[in-house]
C-alpha cells in the first residue's frame, strides 16, 4: 500500500506529516500513525464530501495554498496550516490559469510597485512575478504554473485598472498534476 | 399600454422594486453605469439605458441622464431606491417638471426633513420629543447649570461653531460645569474664533429604534411598528430586527404616535422612517426622518405582511393603502452582507464572486444583487445584499439565522458573514442586550479569533490538497470532475 501517496505537512501546534493514499472508494488518511478510510467524492459545484467509517459526513470547499489551506465548512472559511511541500501554488484568486498557460490580471485597481521578471524568462510555480499595490496593501503576485513569461505588459510605477492584463505565462508542456 | 417604472438605482434595491413592479403588472426600466452593464438589475429589466461612466456623479447621480432615460423609454414613474438621489428634493421636483411621477414623498417633505436644525424646530412644535438642549448660547457657566438642573446630568457642552468632535466636554455633576465651560469656551475661541458655548443632555448608550410610517395621498397615515437598529459599526447599521426586544406594547404605542405626529407635521405621504434614540428608562428622542424606503424595510414586511415597495408605487398612483388593520406576526432579523473584510478593519473587498451558495428553507429571504460570477465594483457601496430570516419569536429567529449562516457561502471576495456568525453565538446579542456602541466595543475586544479546524475538517483539507486542491471554481464543472477522477485513477494505478 505504498502506491499513490501524497505527503502533506501540518504546521499547527503539533506539527506532523499527514499522508493521503488513494483507494477506489476514496482515500486513506494517515495521521499520527493512525489510518482512516474515507469515502471521498467531488460534488458538481466543486466541493468535496467525505464520509467516515462511522457515517459522519463533512462537506466543503478546499483551496490549497503554499503554506496553509483554506477550507469552507458549515459556512465558515477556516485556515488549516496544511500544505503539500512539493507544490508551490500561487495566491489563488489572483490568476486565471488553465492547462496552456495563465494570465496575470489585476484583481483590484492599483499601481505596480516592482517587476521581478523579464519577458521570455522561465518561471516555476510560485515564482514572484511582480508586486501590486492596491488598497494600501502590497500584494505579491506569483506564477501558479511553471512556464515561460510570454507577455509582460507593465513596468514599475505603472497604474493598472481592475482586470488589466499584467503578464502571461505559457505553460511548460507537462501535466501539472504529476 | 402598460405603465413603465424607472428605478434610478442599482443592485439589490433595483431588483426589489422591479419585483414589486412585476407583481403590479408594470414594466421595468433599469439605468446603469459603465461598471454595471453585466449587473443583475440590468438583465432583469424590460428596458435598460446607459447613464454614463462608472463614477456615481456621472451616472446614478446625473439627473439629466436619468430624466433622458425616462423620456427615451416612455417611463412615467421614477423610483429612486435608497441612497443616490432618494432624498434629493430637487430631483423629486425635476421629475414632476418633466411630467414624471416620483415614487416617494412630496418634495416639500423631503426638504423639511433634510435640514436637521429646521426639522428639530418643527418636531418641537409638533410635540415630538427631541434631545433636550439650550436653544441659544450660554453667557455663563451658571446658565448651563440651570439648564442641567432641569434636564438632568450628564450633559454635553458644545462649541456653537464646533464640529467634527472638537470643542466638546461632558459634565456629570454641577461641580464639573465651570471647568468644562471654561475649557470649551477657550477651545472654541482658538479653534473657531467664536467662544459661544451651549449644552444639551448627553444620551448615554442609547438604542437606535425607528418607526416605519406609510401614508397615502388621501390623508391616511399609519405606523407599522418599529425596527431595532442598534447593531451598528461606526454609525452604519449592520443588523436590524422587527420588533425591537426593548420595546413593550405601551412604548410601541407611544413611539408610533410620535412618529405619526412627526410625519403629519411635514404633510408626509409614501413610505418613511422616523428614527429615535431610546433610553433604558423608556424615554425617547427624535433623531431624524428618512424620507425614503430604507435598506432594512424587509424586516417590517416580513412581520407586518405588507409589501412596502408595492405600496409605495400604489400610493404614487393615487391609490389608497392596500391594507386595513395589519397584525404583526413573529420576529424578523436582517443581516447586511457587505463585501468588506471584518478581519482587516472592514476594508472594502471588491472582486469577482467565484462561488455563491445561498441558504434556503422556511423563513429565509434574500434581497441580493449578485450571483456567482458577478463582479463587485469598487465604485459603489459594497453591500451585496441582505439575508432576512423570519420565525415565530426572537429566539427561534436567532436559531434560524444561525442555521442559515451555516449554509451561506461566498468565495472570491471577503464578506461580513463571519461577523454575523460571531454575533449569533454572542450571549449579549442573544439576550437582546445592546446599544448603539455595543458592536464597536465588541469588535475592539476582538471578535475574530478563528476557531481551530476539527479533525474532520483537517482531513477534508488533506484530501482536497492531495486531489489538487483547486482555486475557487473558475473552470467548467466537467473539467473539475475529470481532474478529480484523473488524480484518483492515476494514483491508484501507480
Amino acid at each position: 500500500m505504498k502506491r499513490g501517496r501524497v505527503r502533506l505537512r501540518y504546521r499547527g501546534r503539533d506539527a506532523r506529516e499527514i499522508v493521503v493514499a488513494w483507494t477506489p472508494q476514496g482515500a486513506t488518511v494517515e495521521d499520527g500513525g493512525v489510518r482512516t478510510d474515507v469515502d471521498a467524492v467531488r460534488l458538481p459545484d466543486g466541493r468535496l464530501s467525505l464520509i467516515f467509517a462511522d457515517g459522519r459526513q463533512v462537506c466543503g470547499r478546499v483551496i490549497a495554498g503554499r503554506s496553509e489551506s483554506r477550507v469552507g465548512s458549515r459556512g465558515e472559511i477556516l485556515s488549516v496550516p496544511l500544505a503539500d511541500p512539493r507544490h508551490r501554488t500561487a495566491h489563488a484568486e489572483m490568476d486565471t490559469s488553465d492547462a496552456s498557460g495563465e494570465e496575470i490580471r489585476a484583481l483590484m485597481p492599483g499601481r505596480v510597485v516592482e517587476v521581478l521578471i523579464r519577458e521570455g524568462e522561465t518561471v516555476s510555480a510560485g515564482t514572484l512575478l511582480l508586486i501590486l499595490e492596491a488598497m494600501k496593501m502590497q500584494n505579491e503576485i506569483r506564477a501558479s504554473i511553471a512556464g515561460r513569461v510570454s507577455r509582460l505588459e507593465v513596468s514599475a510605477g505603472q497604474a493598472v485598472e481592475q482586470g488589466a492584463l499584467m503578464a502571461s505565462v505559457e505553460a511548460r508542456v507537462a501535466d501539472p498534476m504529476i | 399600454m402598460k405603465r413603465r417604472l424607472l428605478v434610478a438605482n442599482r443592485g439589490e434595491i433595483a431588483l426589489r422594486i422591479f419585483r414589486a413592479c412585476r407583481d403590479l403588472d408594470i414594466e421595468t426600466v433599469a439605468v446603469y453605469s459603465d461598471a454595471d452593464r453585466q449587473a443583475l438589475h440590468v438583465a432583469a429589466a424590460d428596458f435598460a439605458v446607459r447613464l454614463g461612466p462608472a463614477p456615481a456623479a456621472e451616472s446614478y447621480l446625473s439627473v439629466p441622464a436619468i430624466l433622458a432615460a425616462a423620456r427615451k423609454t416612455g417611463a412615467t414613474l421614477v423610483h429612486p431606491g435608497y441612497g443616490f438621489l432618494s432624498e434629493n428634493a430637487a430631483f423629486a421636483r425635476k421629475c414632476a417638471e418633466a411630467g414624471l411621477t416620483f415614487v416617494g414623498p412630496p418634495a416639500a417633505a423631503i426638504e423639511a426633513m433634510g435640514s436637521k436644525t429646521a426639522a428639530r424646530e418643527r418636531m418641537v412644535a409638533a410635540g415630538v420629543p427631541v434631545v433636550p438642549g439650550m436653544r441659544t448660547a450660554a453667557s455663563s457657566a451658571s446658565e448651563i447649570e440651570r439648564f442641567a438642573d432641569e434636564a438632568g446630568y450628564p450633559i454635553l457642552l458644545k462649541a456653537s461653531a464646533g464640529g467634527g468632535g472638537k470643542g466638546m466636554r461632558r459634565a456629570d455633576a454641577a461641580d464639573e460645569v465651570r471647568a468644562a465651560f471654561d475649557r470649551v469656551a477657550s477651545e472654541a475661541r482658538t479653534s473657531f474664533a467664536d467662544g459661544a458655548v451651549y449644552a444639551e443632555k448627553l444620551i448615554e448608550r442609547p438604542r437606535h429604534v425607528e418607526v416605519q410610517v406609510i401614508g397615502d395621498s388621501r390623508g391616511r397615515l399609519v405606523a407599522l411598528g418599529e425596527r431595532e437598529c442598534s447593531i451598528q459599526r461606526r454609525h452604519q447599521k449592520v443588523v436590524e430586527e422587527c420588533p425591537s426586544p426593548a420595546v413593550s406594547e405601551d412604548l410601541r404605542r407611544r413611539l408610533s404616535e410620535a412618529a405619526v405626529a412627526a410625519a403629519r407635521a411635514v404633510e408626509y405621504s409614501s413610505c418613511g422612517t422616523v428614527e429615535f434614540l431610546l433610553v433604558p428608562d423608556g424615554s425617547f428622542y427624535f433623531l431624524e426622518m428618512n424620507t425614503r424606503l430604507q435598506v432594512e424595510h424587509p424586516v417590517t414586511e416580513e412581520v407586518w405582511g405588507v409589501d412596502l415597495a408595492a405600496e409605495m408605487i400604489r400610493i404614487a398612483l393615487g391609490e389608497p393603502l392596500g391594507f386595513s388593520d395589519p397584525v404583526p406576526r413573529g420576529h424578523a432579523i436582517e443581516c447586511r452582507i457587505y463585501a468588506e473584510d471584518p478581519r482587516r478593519g472592514f476594508a472594502p473587498s471588491p472582486g469577482t464572486i467565484s462561488a455563491l451558495r445561498l441558504p434556503h428553507g422556511p423563513g429565509i429571504r434574500h434581497d441580493i444583487g449578485v450571483e456567482g460570477g458577478s463582479v463587485v465594483p469598487f465604485d459603489y457601496d459594497p453591500m451585496l445584499g441582505k439575508l432576512i430570516v423570519h420565525a415565530a419569536d426572537r429566539a427561534s429567529a436567532v436559531s434560524r439565522l444561525e442555521r442559515a449562516l451555516q449554509e451561506y457561502e461566498i468565495w472570491g471576495v471577503e464578506t461580513t458573514l463571519p461577523l454575523f456568525r460571531r454575533l449569533v453565538a454572542d450571549a449579549e446579542f442573544r439576550a437582546g442586550a445592546f446599544d448603539v456602541q455595543w458592536l464597536d466595543r465588541r469588535i475592539a475586544e476582538g471578535l475574530f479569533d478563528d476557531r481551530a479546524p476539527s479533525r474532520e475538517e483537517i482531513f477534508l483539507a488533506a484530501v482536497g490538497i492531495a486531489a489538487g486542491g483547486m482555486d475557487a471554481p473558475s473552470s467548467s464543472r466537467d473539467e473539475r470532475v475529470s481532474l478529480w477522477r484523473r488524480a484518483a485513477r492515476r494514483e491508484s494505478v501507480q
